[in-house]
């Protein structure tokens, strides 16, 4: 089961987020703090990575009560997923939420890069997507 | 190394074409255009050139969503434009000539569907006819943190052997965390 869904523009500004039925409650401002505490996460988990190993960021929080999978594009945009703890294949579906941004999102003429993402034909494949596991 | 052609093969079969002809008088028309409505050629290349690094800023995101190359290091990077990114978009592939000083590298390409019907006419020796790849490249790079130039310097439409666009590397900025001084 999912509970929620964002992306998180490069420079941390998130720009689309989804719920699913069952998520915490948030608010536009708690919002906004997540997408920012998200990016420093990132930034801070890849400065903590002990040396030898790849810096990749923050890829995953596991807890008893929910997962979190955060999947980032070479481009800097991160696509994360809050989940019960017994989901699996997380990051694929981040991949594929990734390939279903750069079509529905992207290759839409009216879209400005980095701003808020509100197209009908998105919202609808990342309901498909997420729909199928639940 | 193998694997890797095949899968932009794979890519390139499985994504939707268009006629080749009606994106070569597409793109010809837009130039004609472009030649008839701005007063010089260099700001038709300007144009052309800045029309592609819209189009590079975006298409950047679906060929990473949909091919899996290693953008890492510059060599990787300029193999994945090369025979990736050309094969899944123009269903060509380039050779790769890397610089001495790994900061540039040049595409050669032999065969272009976007010239195949052009023959340039006399007074037209500044006009870069295919700048918009240039531009492509350039916002593709930006993507991924590279500032880059990129131009044609070779061009079969004026009587060169091939054309090679040159691609050099100015700078690359990574996003690090840089703790404060002293701390």
């Amino acid at each position: 089961m999912h509970y929620n869904f964002f992306i998180v523009n490069k420079i941390g500004l998130l720009i689309y987020e989804r719920k699913f039925p069952g998520c915490a409650q948030l608010d536009s401002s708690d919002l906004i703090r997540f997408g920012a505490t998200l990016s420093a996460l990132h930034l801070l988990s890849a400065v903590v990575t002990p040396s030898g190993l790849k810096k990749s960021g923050l890829k995953m929080i596991s807890s008893k009560f929910f997962k979190l999978c955060c999947f980032q594009s070479p481009t800097g945009v991160k696509f994360c997923l809050v989940s019960d703890p017994n989901t699996t294949d997380m990051e694929k579906m981040c991949k594929k939420a990734y390939q279903y941004y750069s079509d529905y999102v992207l290759k839409n003429p009216f879209y400005e890069l980095d701003q808020q993402i509100r197209f009908e034909g998105f919202d609808r494949e990342i309901e498909k997507l997420f729909a199928i596991k639940q | 190394m193998a694997r890797q052609p095949r899968q932009a093969e794979t890519v390139w079969n499985q994504s939707e074409k268009v006629n080749a002809e009606l994106f070569a008088f597409t793109y010809g028309a837009l130039v004609v255009k472009l030649i008839k409505e701005l007063e010089s050629l260099t700001k038709v290349n300007e144009t052309l050139e800045q029309m592609g690094y819209n189009i590079g800023v975006r298409l950047i995101d679906d060929f990473l969503s949909k091919n899996d190359v290693n953008c890492e290091e510059l060599k990787d990077t300029a193999d994945a434009i090369a025979k990736h990114g050309f094969k899944v978009y123009l269903g060509i592939t380039c050779d790769v000539v890397m610089g001495d000083d790994q900061k540039e590298f040049s595409l050669i390409m032999t065969d272009n569907p976007m010239t195949e019907y052009v023959e340039m006419r006399e007074g037209y020796g500044e006009l870069c006819y295919c700048n918009i790849i240039c531009g492509v490249i350039r916002g593709a790079l930006q993507m991924l943190k590279y500032e880059s130039k990129v131009s044609i310097v070779r061009d079969t439409l004026k009587n060169d052997d091939c054309t090679e666009i040159k691609v050099t590397i100015l700078s690359r900025k990574v996003d690090e965390y840089e703790p404060d001084e002293g701390a």
